[in-house]
């Protein structure tokens, strides 16, 4: 197998391939690892690579299989993990400097389940240090590159798993989520990013931002991709007592019944305030789709949305300096420069402050329920502009100055405060080649219904099959 | 609409020792943007009437 023989595949196409022995695990996984050494010096996706334990795993695959016990879709696939999953074994960094040297005794559950469906796992992804913050500039492990164009973010705090899916350095990726961290990568990236329901997935063992806001689950390259990855590392784990307790609901079923009937919501407020023109040209243009696949397409209103953003910024920064207050006593000089001060800052939130958006969190999470009562998904866009270059922190929006970091999460975040499952899958380019990415919002638990919609748009669709210059 | 909320740059050291941070000359400088974009932000969900919410958060499913 040739490297560029990578191109085209997906896990539900590899996975079918290796079941009828027609790829070899061990030729797959030699192709992306010979895929990371050419890209790893310009996109830098990853802080480890595991080619031993890679090339182990996927000679343990093809024996298995070759011995008649194929374990399903992700058997002998390559695959990644943002570096804040923990690996037994492996270095787990978060993307910080004082974990440089943290080698876990335990994998999280997340990982156990990957490797319990066979995956072959190639290496641990570059983060945004401590999963906080959106351009993936890590001072300690170095900038990650956006596949599409260089020098550009792509996205954030799951960069470089999104770095590595879009170029085919294993063909999925978990990432994490607290304001959209899997969304906004998948956005920058041209792929598909879920954040599940809040419980669905554990969160055992993977470090943590902010524990009522995080969210792990996958990053691929279509949703049947991330659906075959979802429903592995979906399920209750006793060691997360936020995780739901009982079987989650099938993912995979149903993914081919298209959207004909289903009422799509289409915010007429706040999800296209500050939205860059093509952004907006390219969702309108979706929601057309949809339409002409049969969906019944309805305008509502969801005021309450301009609230998600505060709420991830206070509620979930305020956690985040609550785990990480020893350390930032005692090593701040540890903590890059973009970092230090928005935790030390978050520190001063009173607990009169977290309370209050809490009940505002409460009532945004109450105004979603009811409007998942009259429609069954929300579409958007994403995020409302696409990926900047890394030097730029800020842009104009309207005459006026806006952070990327608030502009790229300032959608996204609604869904980490409400706990409701939410991905972005791809809509359109700009002109200059920047991916764009439609959000599809649902309500708990309908995980299956988002994947569903997002399945078959990108089956109407050709998207998802570009692929950026640099794997050519 | 509440007027905007405003921080002295001299409320940045008891803040910061009360939250136990090393805080310098310098860093007192770089906090004091955020505090206030902080205390502007707080002030928006202080605007929001949670009248019936008081107990929600003791449930937080997300």
């Amino acid at each position: 197998m040739r490297e560029t023989d990578l191109d085209g595949l997906t896990i539900a196409s590899a996975g079918r391939l290796i079941r009828d022995r027609r790829l070899s695990p061990v030729e797959l996984t030699e192709a992306t690892l010979a895929r990371i050494e050419r890209l790893q010096p310009r996109l830098n996706a990853f802080i480890t690579v595991t080619a031993d334990l890679a090339r182990q795993q996927a000679r343990q695959a093809e024996a298995e299989i070759q011995a008649g016990h194929w374990r399903g879709p992700l058997h002998g696939v390559p695959v990644s993990l943002k570096d804040l999953y923990c690996t037994a074994g492996i270095a787990t960094t978060a993307g910080s400097i004082i974990l440089k040297d943290h080698v876990p005794d335990f994998d999280a559950p997340a990982t156990a389940r990957l490797r319990e469906a066979g995956a072959v796992l190639v290496g641990k992804a570059n983060l945004h240090e401590w999963a906080c913050g959106v351009t993936n500039d890590n001072p300690f492990f170095g900038r990650c590159h956006n596949p599409w164009k260089h020098g550009y973010i792509p996205g954030g705090s799951s960069g470089g798993s999104a770095a590595a899916v879009a170029t085919r350095q294993g063909l999925a990726s978990l990432g994490s989520d607290t304001g959209g961290s899997i969304r906004i990568p998948a956005h920058m990236c041209g792929l598909v990013g879920h954040k599940p329901t809040y419980g669905l997935v554990p969160r055992y063992g993977v470090f943590p931002e902010s524990w009522s806001f995080d969210h792990a689950g996958p990053i691929a390259l279509t949703a049947e991709d991330a659906a075959i990855v979802l429903e592995a590392i979906a399920g209750p784990d006793p060691r997360d007592p936020s995780c739901l307790t009982r079987r989650p609901p099938a993912i995979r079923r149903g993914l081919r019944r298209g959207v004909k009937g289903i009422k799509l919501g289409v915010p007429v407020d706040v999800h296209f305030d500050d939205c860059h023109p093509e952004v907006h040209a390219a969702v309108i243009n979706a929601i057309a789709t949809f339409k002409d696949l049969g969906a019944e397409i309805r305008e509502v209103s969801i005021p309450e949305a301009r609230h998600g953003l505060d709420l991830c910024l206070t509620i979930a920064w305020a956690e985040a300096a609550h785990f990480h207050r020893r350390w930032l006593q005692t090593r701040p000089n540890d903590y890059g420069p973009d970092l230090i001060e928005l935790l030390a800052s978050a520190s001063a939130y009173t607990a009169v402050d977290y309370l209050q958006a809490q009940q505002v969190r409460a009532k945004v999470r109450h105004a979603f329920r009811r409007l998942f009562q009259e429609v069954d998904l929300l579409v958007s866009p994403a995020a409302p502009l696409p990926a900047t270059p890394h030097e730029v922190e800020e842009v104009e929006v309207d005459g006026r100055k806006a952070s990327v970091l608030g502009l790229a999460a300032g959608l996204t975040a609604t869904a980490n405060a409400t706990g409701e499952p939410a991905c972005s899958a791809p809509c359109g380019f700009t002109s200059d080649g920047l991916p764009i990415g439609l959000m599809i919002h649902g309500p708990q638990l309908a995980d299956g219904l988002v994947l569903r919609a997002a399945h078959a748009y990108e089956r109407s669709q050709v998207w998802h099959r570009h692929a950026p210059p640099l794997s050519a | 609409m509440a007027a905007r909320p405003n921080v002295m740059p001299s409320a940045v050291r008891p803040v910061a020792e009360w939250a136990g941070l090393p805080c310098d000359d310098a860093r007192a400088g770089r906090l004091h943007p955020f505090l206030v974009a902080q205390k502007a932000r707080m002030q928006r969900l202080y605007d929001e009437d949670v009248t019936g919410f008081e107990f929600d958060f003791l449930i937080p499913q997300g």
